[in-house]
């Protein structure tokens, strides 16, 4: 299976019948294909999950071009079917020479050491061997170089780790283990941020409560989110929050808000009391992007009646105070990706709140209105 | 000096078998023999080696195997297996099982690879 070949041959029934004959009898097979052709390899070792198999040269990334995302997503994907094995080799041969001048491996390692990190963390040290791919490896520098770059990003692996890749065991019944200190170092390679948009859609401000100003409007000036107008009932109000941060506008309605901005792809920040969110989002033209404060109504029926809007409307609507979003969240995902955490049968979730009162006045001293907006909080 | 298991040399003897993919890459057009790979993988401590198949023509896909068998003759190492040339897109039913019969047979050959993904040079040369 090779990219001289057509991608879609190693799918032929005959093509997989050979293999399984050619496997019957224990011997892997080498995937040598390039990281565009890894979805179908991970269609092959799949459906032949009796057969061993071996991606070569930690699935070809295009090193020089800097291919990273894809070919990590499809390296996780293949390293989570038992039977593919990886290669650490070849990588050295992809890189971009004119970036290693002299003698010097470390700006050789710096290169290639997110893809090799990757593959040892997403396939675990049992199911990765060694190989110089010797003479190809000359195309840049060498083997030498290759097994110098080897040594110095091993650096952090026990004596157990390099004996296993340094023999080619194959221990499968051993669990993936990593040193304290290659998780510490890998640990901050998680992912924390969500990627930022290159061109962030302009925010209409609905709303200028204390929320707006404490919470809002420094977010998204941190984020650097273009703010074009703001409306709010209080026109007083929305007049001094535009003062306050620079914002271009401040509509004396909603319906010349909604008019000012109709010939532009805007997103509507909904930051209202609860109660009058519904009647709101009504009025917003159809198909409008908007982002809904907590809580989503105040109550079950106003949180449904709310959804039958946004369908009706075919409104992109969003509860914002997600925790999806948050660094921690992030990470936890990502390392679960990475398959650090193993298997997931279960999720507990465990929430520890300070319930910050006083911030919050308009609650009044009604424990009861306290613990509805919190919860109303969770559930959403 | 920890001895590292190399699974992928290829070795080039030109002068005995067809690499018809090295037209594209020229620093690839002369021998890559048994001893240039040693001298250079002894002192890393790299061995023991498995040659990977160097992509060579159909018809001398045996006389590359038979090739590795000579050279892990060789006393002073350091190959000890072979990862063998295959064409699992081959449509001869009863060729290719007797292919599999006498190749998984040999007690070299380790595994299997369907040819090189550097043969068309595409992924050096942008």
């Amino acid at each position: 299976m090779l990219h001289t070949q057509p991608d879609e041959l190693s799918a032929s029934e005959r093509f997989r019948a050979n293999l399984r004959l050619l496997t019957a009898q224990g011997h892997p097979f080498d995937l040598c294909v390039l990281s565009r052709q890894l979805p179908q390899a991970a269609e092959l070792a799949k459906s032949l999950h009796n057969a061993t198999f071996v991606l070569d040269h930690c699935g070809m990334p295009r090193v020089a071009s800097g291919e990273f995302e894809y070919w990590r997503k499809d390296i996780r994907t293949l390293a989570t079917l038992p039977n593919v094995h990886c290669k650490i080799s070849g990588v050295i041969a992809y890189g971009d020479p004119s970036r290693w001048q002299g003698s010097d491996v470390a700006p050789v390692a710096e290169d290639l050491r997110p893809y090799i990190e990757q593959v040892i963390q997403s396939f675990g040290w049992q199911r990765i061997v060694w190989g110089s791919d010797f003479p190809v490896c000359k195309l840049t520098k060498g083997l030498t170089t290759w097994k110098h770059v080897t040594d110095l990003l091993l650096q952090g692996a026990s004596d157990s780790e390099l004996e296993a890749l340094a023999h080619g065991k194959r221990a499968a019944h051993l669990p993936v283990k990593l040193t304290e200190n290659a998780l510490m170092s890998t640990a901050q390679s998680l992912q924390q941020a969500w990627p930022t948009p290159k061109r962030p859609i302009p925010i209409v401000m609905i709303g200028a409560g204390g929320i707006v100003n404490d919470a809002h409007m420094p977010a998204y000036r941190k984020a650097g989110f273009p703010v074009v107008g703001i409306f709010d009932e209080n026109r007083d109000r929305a007049q001094a929050t535009a003062e306050r941060w620079d914002i271009a506008r401040a509509w004396s309605s909603l319906d010349e808000a909604i008019a000012d901005t109709a010939a532009r792809k805007v997103i509507f920040d909904v930051a209202i009391p609860p109660t009058a969110t519904l009647a709101l989002l009504e009025r917003l033209p159809a198909a409008a992007s908007v982002l809904m404060q907590k809580p989503m109504g105040v109550n079950l029926e106003q949180a449904r009646a709310i959804v039958d809007c946004c369908r009706r409307k075919q409104l992109v609507a969003a509860v914002n105070h997600q925790l999806r979003f948050a660094p921690y969240m992030l990470a936890v995902r990502d390392a679960f990706h990475r398959g650090w955490l193993g298997a997931m049968t279960d999720v507990e979730m465990q929430l520890n709140v300070a319930d910050p009162w006083h911030l919050f006045p308009f609650l009044g001293r009604w424990s009861g209105w306290r613990s509805r907006y919190i919860r109303s909080t969770i559930w959403i | 000096m920890r001895q590292w298991l190399d699974t992928h040399v290829h070795l080039l003897y030109p002068e005995r078998l067809h690499y018809d993919w090295t037209a594209a890459l020229p620093a690839l057009q002369h021998p890559f023999h048994l001893r240039d790979y040693r001298s250079e993988a002894q002192s890393l401590g790299i061995g023991p080696a498995l040659h990977m198949e160097a992509d060579v023509r159909e018809a001398d896909i045996e006389a590359e195997t038979e090739l590795v068998e000579e050279l892990a003759k060789d006393p002073s190492g350091p190959m000890v297996g072979a990862i063998s040339s295959c064409r699992p897109e081959s449509t001869d039913v009863r060729a290719f099982a007797s292919v599999v019969e006498r190749t998984t047979a040999n007690p070299l050959i380790r595994g299997f690879q369907a040819r090189a993904a550097y043969t068309a040079g595409r992924t050096f040369r942008k």
